[in-house]
Order: C-alpha cells, then structure tokens, then sequence
C-alpha cells in the first residue's frame, strides 16, 4: 500500500502510547449515559391505568463477582450450558446491547478474544416482572375483545368522520427514553427467562455468534426485511409519519427499510397467509385507537435480542397526550405482545411518539428507501463485497451495462475517462 | 512493508482515544462494524470515481494518490481502487457530503477503519477534508493541509 501516511517520531509514539492506555481507561469507567428507565405510563386494558414500569436503576461502575467456571465466553459448546444460561455472569453481567457490539465498541472483546470479553454492570437490571404484562389476557383477541366490549359498553366504536378525526396527521420523533426492548438496561438472562426453551435456545445462539465469533447478522447488513418487532427496537426507526382517514390510519417510517403499517378501521383480519410486517385492524373510542395486529410472520429482533414467531400478535394503544393548555403534543403506544411459542408470558411495553411537524412542512419529506447491500455471509461472517468480487453489483455504477461489457470483451471501445484531466491518462 | 505497519500502528495509537471516544456516543449503523478493524485509523487522499448515494450507508470510491502525489496504479498498470462507507445518503447530505458535494474528480482526503480481511475498503472516521478543485496536496500532505480546503462532517480532520 503507497497511500500517504502521517509520520511520528519514536519518542511521539511512546508518549501517545501512554496518553492513549490512561485515556482508554478512564473512558471504560465512564458508565453509559443511559438508564432513564422506561417510562411509567399505564398498560392498557379493563379501563385501568398506572401499572407502567419503573425506571431502571443507575448504571454503577461495573462489579465483577465470582465468574461461573464456565460462561459464553470460554465455553465450548454453549449448547451444553442449557443449566446456567439464567445466571447472568454466564454473559458476564453484560446486556444484549453490550454482547451486540462487544468487538466494535471501546476494544470490549479485549486483547485475547473471547476470553478477555469484558464485564457489564452486574447490578444494573430491568426486572422481567416489569417486562410481562399485568393484563390478565392470554391472547391478543380476548384482550381486544374485552377492551372492544368496553368501549361498547360505552356506546362505541367511534365511527369518526374527517371532520371528527383526531387531528394526529405529521411528523414524530419517539422520544429517547430508554427501553428494555432495546437491550440496554436489562440482562441478558433476564430476557432469556421471558423465552421458551426453543427461544431461549436461539437467542444463546445469537449471543454467542455475536460476542464471541464475530458473527452479527444483522437484517440490514443484508438487506434482509427488517420484520415486524423491528419497530419497536432502538435505531430501526426514526421519524414517523402519521396520516389518518376515518378508514385508516397510516404510519410510515424507516431507517435501514421502509416500515408501513396501516390500523384497518372497522376491519376483521382476512390475510390467509403470514405478512412481514402483519395485518392491522382496530377501532376508536373517541381520540384513543386500539389496534390489533396478527398474521405476522416470525423474524428476529436481532442485536443479541431475541426471535418471534409466526404466532407473535400485539395489542396496540394510541392515547393522545396534550399539554396543560390541552394542545396536542403527542402519542403514547401501549404495546402489548402475545407470542406463546416464544414467550413464556405476554410482554409489554410504552414508547412514546412527539409531534415535530405537520405533513405540510415546506422542507421534511421522507426518503422513500432502497436497500442495497454488497455485504455477502461469507463462511458464516458478514463480508463486504468490493468492486471485482463475486456478486459485487455496482448499484450506481449501470450494472446493467456493466453485464453486457463481459459479452464485449476484447472489442475496441472508447476508453471512460476516470480522473481529472491534472493527472494525465 | 515493516515502515508501512509501523505507521498504520502509531496512527491507530494516537487515534485510539478518539476512536474510542466517539464509538461511546456515536451514531447508530445498519450494519454490525465487526468486520472493521477499529483499532486501525489510516489516512487516504484520493481522487473520486464514484459517489454511492446508498440510503444505508452512501459510500465515496476513489483512487488514493501515492506519496508522489500521482495517482496510484496496481502492478497490472490499472488504478488502484479504494471504497469509504459513510452514514446514510441523507445524513452526510446534510453534512455536505453527497454526489453534488463530490463528484467524480473531487480531491478530498479522510480517515478510515480498513476493513480486517484486507481488502481495500474501510469505515470513514471524523470529517472529510476536500481540496480545493483540481488542487492535490504536494506530496507527504493531506488536503486540510491545503490552503482553501474545505472540512465537511463532524469533528476535526
């Protein structure tokens, strides 16, 4: 390699050397600036409020306790571990997230992987009690039966004309509030003991090929779908545009892959076969909407998180939040998500959706997305793709042409000019 | 080949801090990072032969210049080709970074992650650093070291 490198002098280099291990450091004992906890609005069902989550406990300096003998990291077969996979020093206290970007974060994985794979924070948890859901429904449908029965009971469903819809159409940021789906403030054994055995066993898969072989699959790095959980993890989403009709109401986003999801006023579901990202019907009573969601087809969450299956449904709440003034602010979605193959219990969770600006705003659009990846599983690692590897497609570069120019080799052509003319040819 | 690793090294240790620094806060990716070496840092400056608008991750393709300031070429006489990735297409437009901003032809120099397999291919660190048009830097210099050169994304080159 000729590229033009900076030169230091040898004593420079010594000096940096030390710089860097006192600032390395003191930057691994900084603890995250995370922890906000989830915030504590009330899972919806019967009519009642106030039974949200309470915030995580601040992150400390991290504790190591007595390692288990054997843990993720220096097993052999982590299939054979089944027995201590709930005691979270098998994962050394670290969180799904931490176990995600262990070898590309602040040298994590240390300097003989996996075996000097750091620790989290042992004392740092979200406590899966606050994780299951304090309904008592088992399925999606008797929980949007009994709150479709409610609202009954109350002499709806609203039947809104586009006079009497809440005025809910623009654009939302869902706030930064941290939450245990995003694998941050949790465990990962807490997480794993909300599986069944089956999804306990796949998701030690992917903690293990994520933190200790180097191997994250994540859908975006293949453009594989994003599927229908992705909606509720932390960085699938960004803004989100809303736009209702007294027949739907229609939520646009995406970051990596387009998501479009429409509540189906008034509607039963009729989908015959899975859909990547479900069928959604629901109802109004006055300004709040409750949706369902079912046909979904299984997927992962990825990033050392978990899998779903095709039986995954989920029980949505749109409640207006407004100011003191009563001006409308916002969104809060109660989430409620039944999956009895992969789930031991219905879980639950709050985000929250901030209006920041209207459809008609002169400059926001959204970028409709196309994902293209030249990242290939090459033995089993995702491998970036270069210009002349196989199955290199060069998207900007008329790939079509370029696979006709293997049929014109040896023609006389004229010659593409490459580089400005200061260069010669 | 000892010279050039030794320079990579010295690089990577003095950015380390930095490195490290800014992957605490940083921005989130579609992609795991995992197959770049984020302990390495090296600098190119090269000449733009393709601007990737990719959604996910826009990506510049270019031609580094060698330390004669001259194009480089591999030992089959053709130019040797260098990829950076980048954040979204729409992020780094609003950073000054897009096909607009850079063309083919465009002089700019930039940090990079290379990639651990060895290919010629890496993940962009800070800024970008453009010369002024159809201006390279003299040789052993990079374009922030060229007066008139423009600093696009965030921190420092």
């Amino acid at each position: 390699m000729k590229a033009r490198l900076f030169s230091m002098s040898g004593g420079s280099v010594q000096r940096a050397m030390v710089a860097c291990a006192l600032l390395s450091a003191a930057l691994a004992l900084v603890p995250p600036a995370y922890a906000q906890g989830q915030r504590g609005t009330g899972q919806r069902g019967q009519g009642q409020r106030g039974q949200g989550g309470q915030p995580a406990q601040a992150v400390q300096p991290a504790q190591q306790p007595q390692p288990l003998p054997i843990d993720l990291f220096t097993s052999k077969n982590f299939y054979k571990d089944k027995d201590i996979w709930l005691d979270k020093r098998y994962f050394r206290c670290n969180s799904p997230r931490e176990l995600t970007d262990m070898w590309t974060r602040g040298g994590r994985i240390g300097n003989d992987p996996p075996r000097t794979a750091a620790w989290g924070d042992c004392n740092r948890d979200y406590p899966a009690s606050e994780i299951r859901s304090k309904l008592p429904y088992k399925t999606a449908k008797e929980h949007y039966e009994a709150l479709l029965a409610e609202t009954k009971a109350a002499g709806g469903p609203t039947v809104h004309t586009r006079q009497t819809l809440p005025d809910w159409d623009g654009r939302y940021n869902r706030t930064g509030q941290n939450q245990w789906i995003y694998g941050r403030i949790v465990q990962t054994a807490t997480i794993l003991s909300l599986l069944t055995p089956e999804y306990q066993e796949r998701m030690v898969q992917m903690n293990y090929h994520e933190a200790v072989n180097n191997a994250p699959q994540w859908n975006a790095a293949y453009c594989y779908p994003e599927g229908f959980m992705r909606w509720w993890a932390e960085f699938s989403i960004n803004q989100i545009e809303v736009m209702t009709t007294p027949a739907q109401v229609q939520f646009l986003t995406g970051v990596a892959d387009n998501f479009l999801r429409r509540v189906l006023v008034g509607r039963n579901h009729v989908q015959q076969v899975p859909q990547w990202y479900g069928e959604t019907v629901g109802f109004w009573k006055g300004d709040t909407l409750t949706a369902w969601t079912a046909n979904v087809q299984g997927w992962t969450l990825s990033h050392s998180m978990f899998e779903f299956s095709n039986s995954m449904q989920t029980i949505e709440v749109f409640t207006p939040r407004r100011n003191t003034d009563g001006s409308f602010v916002g969104l809060t979605v109660d989430t409620t998500f039944y999956d009895p193959e992969a789930f031991v219990a219905p879980l639950h969770t709050v985000q929250l959706y901030n209006r920041t600006a209207s459809l008609d705003h002169p400059t926001q659009r959204y970028t409709y997305i196309e994902c293209l990846s030249n990242i290939a599983a090459v033995d089993g690692k995702p491998t970036q793709l270069t210009t002349g590897d196989p199955g290199y497609i060069d998207y900007y570069g008329r790939p079509w042409a370029q696979n006709w120019e293997k049929l014109e080799k040896g023609w006389d052509k004229p010659e593409p000019v490459l580089l400005p003319g200061i260069f010669g040819r | 080949m000892k010279t050039l690793f030794l320079r990579v090294f010295k690089i990577a240790m003095l950015a380390l801090p930095v490195v490290v620094s800014l992957f605490v806060a940083t921005t989130p990716a579609h992609h795991s990072f995992a197959m770049y070496d984020m302990t390495k840092t090296v600098t190119f400056t090269g000449v733009v032969t393709r601007f990737v608008s990719q959604a996910n991750h826009a990506e510049i393709h270019f031609v580094p210049l060698g330390p004669d300031a001259k194009p480089q070429r591999g030992s089959d006489g053709k130019y040797t080709s260098w990829g950076v990735e980048m954040g979204g297409a729409a992020a780094m437009a609003q950073q000054g970074i897009s096909v607009t901003t850079f063309p083919v032809g465009t002089i700019f120099s930039v940090n990079l992650h290379p990639l651990r397999d060895g290919k010629n291919f890496g993940s962009m660190e800070g800024p970008i650093s453009k010369c002024p048009k159809d201006t390279p830097p003299p040789p052993s210099k990079h374009c922030n070291e060229v007066q008139g050169s423009t600093s696009h994304g965030r921190g420092n080159f």
